[in-house]
């Protein structure tokens, strides 16, 4: 009998064989191939879609956490990068405001969905046009009191508006009244201020002034006193003394300084704070004791001047003001519950200097940011 | 004897029936997989085309600017709609009664879909008017009849928009517009379902550019209702006052452009898929 060879297995079941492998595995690699397109293609819309409502979210959360100390004090033109705020494991945003004048700026956020390793998947960026809400004050006089006030000996009040050094972007000056109270008299004190001559303005004094009330000192326009305390940036109470710009190491205003209450003077050393103008609430009674400082001042107590103390800004009182020592210059207004400016107390050179610009200047930078009331929305094509 | 080597006829018989049964299931098998194949990219044209109308659309539609005595929907119907379409913006640095100057450098950077054209496109100016009071803040509407995207404010690089003349009722007219101000150009547009080919397609065209045909955008579509729009108030009711929309449903409902496998036993059918978008418009309100 013969032994079979390998040579004698011939047929075509090995290649047939070889061939039904590599159709299936095309059909299959195809089939595989298109999956994974399909599933990249959706993945892809998820990721766009997660990165629009990031921005979304990041413009949602700058507006309403409108920094009112950093974006107000920026100069026109100038734009600030935030640090990057993770929503969750995979999902950011990176906001960016650039001031585009006095009152509007322009709010971006760019939204981000990342891998795993931080690499960016999508991006998508949405902004909004939004404008300066400032507070309105009536503040129509350098003293504006509601009930009864002294004033005497060195101590003045003048109504004529006053645009400060070196201060630029002031709306035209409009004098106003030296002071303004609710009752039917001013009461002097002292040769000096014989029949109000210590009180200039246009016109010098207005009495019985039915304007004055409650609702003056707690509304301010959209804004309440309580809201606009809540924005201070800082809360004081007891002496505040020798208030004076100062520079952190980078040589950037520190506003982390509770004695920094902004530089009023223009071209000095200190100009990183000439556009800083904080929120100061004093939940009760303050003394001010020398030094320098602006912004909007808060005060549900009494306040106290001293110290040849200079202030720019509004100074709202719900109790009394009054001067002692060497007293202070508020460059501004005064608004009180009652005033006593009495030289018998203090070595009279106390002021009280309307200044619209100041006023407007302070408000700026109390004031929050809303969207434009018509088309402030936008989608953004490249980075502001 | 003869050593007889090969195959007996019954062997070849044999081998070429088992070569038929096994050949006729791998040709039907290959058939199969490529019915298959072919329905599947059918279906995921299908989802794509939905897809880029659930993106594409609600892109048009989400800046479209509605206020209390004035809207950018210029016609609002079931299966059309026309608006002001936004198209860029940037910030004034020059404001004249012929020409205005948009800013184009690296921090303030013009942004648009792209650039501005003359004749097709539309300006508005921001109005400030009292800067102490939002009320009576506006927008000024004035026509782009020249560009020229070399320009400069100062040394600044700027894109100079040449405008007809302005016909608003500004108190103080363009001078109640500041420099330093957001600007926005646009045109005017129009999305809508229409017949060609015996399909239907969403189609769009720019109005203010003076196009007639549509162009498609996506389709084919459900005949009789592939493109619906549904026109929201505040409350979510349906309304046909442009002045009280505050979001807009888009419901498209797709076709795959052949007739695709469902089930065992069925013929192949055209298959039909839908996809419903509600769209907020950000500038619509308060």
């Amino acid at each position: 009998m013969r032994t079979p060879r390998h040579s004698d297995e011939r047929g075509i079941a090995l290649a047939m064989a070889v061939f039904g492998i590599m159709v299936i595995g095309a059909l299959v690699a195809g089939a595989f191939v298109a999956g994974r397109l399909e599933h990249r293609t959706s993945q892809n819309s998820l990721f766009a879609a997660q990165a629009f409502e990031a921005g979304e979210a990041g413009l949602s959360d700058m507006m309403t956490n409108w920094n009112t100390g950093t974006y107000n004090g920026m100069a026109a033109g100038d734009t600030l990068t935030l640090p990057t705020v993770m929503l969750d494991a995979s999902t950011a945003y990176t906001g960016r405001v650039t001031r585009l004048n006095d009152n509007i700026f322009m709010v971006v956020s760019a939204g981000q969905k990342m891998n795993a390793g931080g690499g960016v998947m999508s991006q998508r960026l949405v902004g909004t046009f939004a404008r300066l809400f400032l507070p309105v004050v009536q503040m129509n006089a350098a003293i504006t009191v509601d009930g009864e006030m002294t004033i005497g000996g060195s101590a003045e009040a003048t109504g004529m508006d006053w645009v400060p050094g070196g201060w630029g972007g002031c709306p035209a000056p409009a004098d106003v009244a030296g002071i303004r109270t609710s009752a039917d008299e001013i009461n002097t004190n002292g040769a000096n201020c014989n029949n109000l001559d210590c009180v200039d303005g246009s016109p010098q004094a207005v009495t019985n002034d039915a304007t004055i009330d409650s609702t003056i000192f707690n509304n301010f326009g959209g804004i309440t006193f309580d809201e606009l305390a809540a924005m201070a940036n800082f809360q004081i109470s007891g002496v505040q003394n020798g208030l004076a710009p100062t520079l952190d190491a980078g040589g950037r205003c520190d506003t982390s300084n509770l004695l920094n209450w902004g530089e009023p003077w223009s071209a000095t050393t200190f100009g990183a704070c000439f556009n800083y103008f904080p929120i100061l609430h004093a939940p009760g009674d303050v003394k001010l004791n020398g030094g320098r400082g602006q912004g909007t001042l808060l005060v549900e107590g009494d306040l106290e001047l001293a110290g040849g103390v200079e202030f720019y800004g509004p100074v709202i009182v719900k109790g009394r003001v009054k001067s002692t020592g060497t007293g202070g210059h508020i460059n501004g207004g005064i608004m009180a519950g009652q005033v006593d400016l009495d030289p018998s107390t203090f070595s009279g050179n106390s002021l009280a200097q309307f200044s619209s610009c100041a006023i407007m200047r302070a408000l700026q930078a109390a004031a929050t940011a809303r969207p434009l009331g018509e088309r402030a929305w936008t989608h953004v094509y490249s980075m502001y | 004897m003869k050593n007889r080597r090969g195959m007996t006829l019954i062997e070849l018989m044999i081998a070429m029936v088992i070569f038929s049964i096994v050949g006729g299931l791998m040709l039907q098998f290959i058939v199969n997989t490529q019915r298959l194949s072919r329905d599947q990219a059918e279906r995921a044209d299908l989802q794509g085309d939905l897809r880029t109308g659930a993106l594409l659309v609600p892109s048009e539609l989400r800046e479209v600017g509605v206020s209390a005595t004035a809207s950018d929907l210029q016609v609002m119907a079931a299966n059309a709609i026309q608006y002001r379409a936004m198209r860029g913006f940037g910030v004034t640095c020059f404001v004249g009664p012929a020409e205005i100057r948009l800013l184009n450098t690296a921090a303030i950077p013009y942004s648009g879909v792209r650039r501005p054209f003359a004749a097709r496109d539309r300006l508005l100016l921001f109005a400030e008017g009292d800067p102490a009071t939002p009320a009576d803040d506006s927008w000024a509407d004035l026509v782009i009849v020249g560009v020229n995207m070399t320009s400069t404010c100062g040394a600044r690089p700027a894109i100079a928009l040449t405008v007809g003349p302005f016909a608003g009722t500004l108190p103080g007219g363009l001078a109640d517009v500041v420099a330093g101000g957001p600007a926005r150009v646009y045109e005017i547009m129009r999305l809508e379902s229409y017949a060609a080919g015996g399909q239907i397609w969403l189609g769009a065209r720019s109005v203010s550019a003076g196009e007639v045909s549509l162009m498609p955008v996506l389709g084919p579509l459900a005949a009789a209702n592939g493109f619906q729009l549904a026109y929201l108030d505040a409350n979510g009711n349906p309304t046909a006052n442009n002045l009280l929309v505050r979001s807009i449903r888009v419901t498209l409902r797709g076709l795959t452009s052949a007739p695709v496998s469902r089930a065992l036993g069925q013929a192949p059918a055209i298959v039909q898929d839908s996809i419903v978008t509600l769209v907020a418009l950000r500038n619509a309100g308060p």
